[in-house]
């Protein structure tokens, strides 16, 4: 049981973490729009030449 | 309004635009001065106005054109009915105003602000939309400015004002961040809670449970100082404003929670209820972003459909010298232009028909779709299409001003009202609070009296078990449920309060044109005269039609191609306006459309042989019908009459509306014979003919449902959306079938994509299912409530039970919430 000690603490870590990528992801607008990427494979048009940020 | 002479002030400055003022001149809008400032200059009403800011440019051109449209739907409205049908119509000398207003949470937050503005000196009403988030406020020039409105919103707790580009998105990416942090969070707080409910007392070692409440204090402490600020912020400005909202108990209760258990956790002993507080906010938090999101998609269907109709004017530059035309948006006409319609297209503006003739169709207007005849000189409105013949038209009132854009803005205007079962909860939350409060507080002193060890822990079990947390999810978990369940078939909710009103509804009025039946009229029935053969008389027919854009061309020339026959050629083709078309067809003279017209070709005396016609119209039934005649010099050849189909799917729609024991009536402004069959095809008035009324004007049709309801009777109104506004503002509930160019026109409580009939019929079950299960939701959530805080009062709950009993109960209520999400319509299928 001591190992929870450690582990406990560390999963804690590792949900702060989580939380950070989950913010970086959502605030750089990854989430937008979940609809349309999906159906980008199915379009022929050739892709677009400089990905400029959105 | 007349111009302030602080327009004219400001006119003074040089001619850069972007120059410093160095006179007295004041901002047209807000009043600040402008010297030393950059100006920024609009036209407003014909005049060049000086602003301080882009912001103030912004809104003082979006009063003035709120007030253009006021005007103009006042009159509108006036001309249509005689008197205002309950439109909210500004008292004159009043502005109107839209300001955005962002930072809203719930429709509560809408509620209070409201409030706010109304008790502000000079409001003459106040409405605001949770969905668009926007306020509308009609208001008292000489009392009060929209600046100083916008400045009542934010000491409410808002941001009022036009937003940055791009805030929106960012507000909506925090909206989902705190959503999936709260979920985050509530997953690890209940891996950790649930050792301390499977052991028994003494399983743990002390110092590992310690280190349990201190992970979970740790994870919590995002969630209440993120997550969950959107409900903080809300009760604080419930506070701040004394309006009384659901948020303020849920924040006492979740803070006395979190509180208990802080204590309980730096005192290493003593239960914690970190996975109640953040199951709860998980909770709220989806059903708010669930019910955000089915809003959202409604406003954005309408918002697309009304930029698609942007209407292109073809505009004549050298009129009456030159016919060159230039192709212009119709915002860009202004007064005095001439414009050119072809047939086919929508008139850009409203106008006077200067030269030639036509048959128009009005039917977002007058109400039916049946087309009229329109000479020169004649008055046509915005919207209208052309059916038959080129007309130029003068405009008389373009863009914002025109009947059509007022109209449009009544769409905007629809999404106004809250549920009655919110406002509900949220007016019960005051009561609630007094009652909870009051009990804690007895709860203290009685305990204090009798054992003072367990005054505190039984106060915090009675404001713990009484956390109103169901009772805050009962009503809009369930209607946003149902809300994604009908936008996936397609059914756009504009009005949610209209959801409760459809569950109520006992009577259900139909429109008949396009609704009930399909917008075009259909060539039902071939009467040959002379012993000719049907089919090639078709031929001949269509071979004519199909120079016409009449509706009664189109479904001809329409018949003759699904019967497959071969369509001679035709020479010297010549469409007479709104009569019919002679030509040459197989070496022969013909002319077909209306009798008179089709019968001026016969040589021989025409009056017995018009007497015949007659008789034989008689004969046929078809008196009262469409009919367009086929004539050759020798006589009429054959009768072509027309009506309307219906649509699929109608008759299942009126069998289920009637099992579910809704009335249904038919309201047409067509003529006897059609509506009745109409009505006999469909099943609908068995029992008497009081269910079928034909030659109905817009007007009767809104006193058949005024006095339907001074019988006590709720109303809803399913028509195509277009016309008929005062009926529509009448009814209780509004249901509008559109699809396509109709959509833009469109003002409803429902709008239904697809123009499906089933759709309707899912409509009606899922709003009864929506209702059925909030009722149930509330009187759960209050009757838990109730029942224990006795429990907890008396010592008898401990605060850990009354922990578990809240989530267990908020889980129910959204469980049983997202049975709405699936609707059952008896017969129908897909």
């Amino acid at each position: 049981m001591d190992a929870l000690y450690l582990l406990i603490p560390l999963s804690i870590l590792v949900v702060l973490g989580v939380g950070v990528v989950l913010a970086w992801s959502v605030l750089s607008g990854q989430f937008d729009d979940l609809e349309s990427e999906g159906r980008r494979i199915l379009d022929d048009s050739p892709p677009a030449k400089t990905n400029e940020n959105p | 309004m007349p111009v302030d002479p602080q327009f004219r002030k400001a006119k003074i400055l040089d001619d850069g635009g972007t120059l410093a003022a160095t006179s007295d001149a004041v901002c047209a809008h807000c009043g600040d001065p402008l010297a030393g400032l950059k100006v920024f200059r609009r036209l407003i009403g014909g005049d060049q106005r000086s602003f301080c800011c882009l912001g103030c440019a912004f809104i003082a051109e979006q009063v003035y054109l709120a007030q253009a449209s006021n005007r103009d739907r006042a009159a509108l409205t006036g001309a249509l009915t005689g008197r205002a049908p309950g439109l909210d119509i500004a008292p004159p000398n009043m502005a109107r105003a839209q300001v955005p207003v962002q930072g809203m949470v719930c429709a509560a937050c809408a509620l209070l602000i409201e409030h706010r503005l109304r008790s502000e000196p000079g409001v003459a009403q106040a409405v605001v939309d949770f969905g668009a988030s926007r306020a509308y406020v009609a208001y008292d020039p000489a009392l009060t400015s929209i600046t100083r409105l916008e400045r009542v919103i934010e000491r409410t707790g808002y941001r009022a004002g036009a937003r940055e580009p791009g805030d929106d998105t960012r507000s909506r990416r925090v909206e989902l961040l705190r959503l999936l942090v709260a979920w985050l969070v509530m997953m690890q707080v209940m891996m950790l809670a649930v050792p301390s409910y499977l052991a028994s007392p003494g399983d743990i070692a002390p110092d590992l449970q310690q280190l349990l409440r201190v992970a979970q204090l740790v994870l919590t402490l995002p969630l209440l100082g993120f997550a969950a600020l959107p409900l903080v912020r809300a009760a604080v400005s419930q506070v701040r404003a004394r309006a009384i909202g659901m948020d303020l108990p849920i924040v006492i209760g979740l803070g006395v929670a979190f509180g208990a258990s802080l204590v309980a956790t730096v005192r290493a002993q003593g239960p914690v209820y970190f996975d109640s507080i953040a199951m709860f906010i998980a909770l709220v938090l989806g059903v708010r972003w669930l019910q955000r999101r089915a809003l959202e998609a409604a406003h954005r269907h309408v918002e697309a459909a009304l930029r698609g109709a942007q209407i292109v004017a073809q505009r004549l530059r050298g009129y009456p010298g030159s016919m060159l035309t230039e192709a212009v948006a119709s915002e860009a006409l202004v007064l005095g232009d001439h414009v050119l319609v072809p047939p086919g297209e929508t008139v850009p503006a409203d106008g006077i028909v200067v030269h030639g003739a036509s048959t128009v169709s009005q039917a977002w207007l007058t109400g039916e779709a049946t087309p009229f005849e329109l000479a020169t000189g004649g008055a046509v409105a915005a919207g209208a299409v052309n059916l038959d013949q080129p007309i130029v038209v003068r405009v008389e009132r373009a863009g914002d001003a025109t009947s059509l854009a007022a109209l449009r803005r009544l769409v905007e205007d629809a999404s106004r009202a809250r549920p009655r079962v919110v406002e509900i909860a949220n007016r019960v939350a005051v009561l609630f609070l007094w009652v909870v409060l009051g009990v804690t507080a007895a709860t203290l002193a009685g305990w204090w009296l009798v054992d003072p060890a367990r005054a505190l822990p039984s106060a915090i079990a009675v404001l713990i078990a009484t956390c109103p947390c169901a009772l805050a999810l009962a009503a809009p978990a369930a209607l946003a449920a149902v809300q994604s369940a009908l936008a996936r078939r397609g059914v756009l909710t504009a009005r949610i309060a209209a959801v409760e009103h459809l569950a109520r509804v006992d009577t259900l009025a139909c429109d008949k044109t396009g609704t009930l039946t399909l917008p075009v009229p259909e060539l039902m029935r071939i009467v040959p005269l002379r012993g000719l053969d049907a089919t090639a008389l078709l031929a001949r027919a269509a071979a004519l039609e199909a120079l016409s854009n009449h509706p009664f061309a189109r479904a001809l020339t329409r018949a003759a191609r699904s019967a497959g026959v071969t369509v001679p050629t035709i020479a010297e083709g010549v469409v007479a306006p709104a009569a019919g078309v002679e030509g040459i067809v197989e070496g022969k003279r013909l002319r077909i459309g209306k009798p008179d017209y089709a019968l001026g070709l016969v040589t021989r005396e025409p009056l017995p042989v018009a007497a015949r016609l007659l008789k034989r119209l008689e004969q046929e039934k078809l008196r009262a019908a469409s009919v367009v005649v086929l004539a050759d010099p020798a006589g009429p050849l054959a009768l072509f009459a027309f009506g309307e189909m219906c649509r699929p799917g109608a008759v299942a729609l009126v069998q289920e509306v009637q099992s579910a024991g809704i009335q249904m009536l038919l309201v047409s402004g067509d003529r006897r014979e059609p509506v009745e069959r109409v009505a006999r095809e469909l099943g609908i008035g068995a029992e008497g003919a009081r269910n079928v009324f034909a030659l109905q004007t817009p007007e009767s049709k809104r006193q058949i449902v005024t006095a339907l309801q001074a019988q006590g009777r709720r109303v809803a109104m399913l028509g195509d959306g277009m016309n008929d506004a005062p009926v529509i503002a009448q009814a209780d509930v509004s249901i509008a079938l559109a699809e396509g160019a109709t959509l833009a026109q469109a003002r409803a409580d429902f709008i239904a994509l697809h123009s499906r009939a089933s759709d309707v019929a899912a409509l009606f079950a899922g709003s009864r299912k929506a209702m059925r299960i909030v009722r149930q939701n509330l009187v759960w959530a209050l009757g838990y409530n109730v029942a224990v805080i006795p429990l907890a009062a008396f010592g008898y709950l401990t605060p850990a039970l009354a922990a578990v009993g809240m989530a267990a109960s908020s889980l129910l209520v959204v469980g049983n919430a997202l049975r709405a999400r699936s609707i059952d319509t008896g017969a129908t299928t897909e």
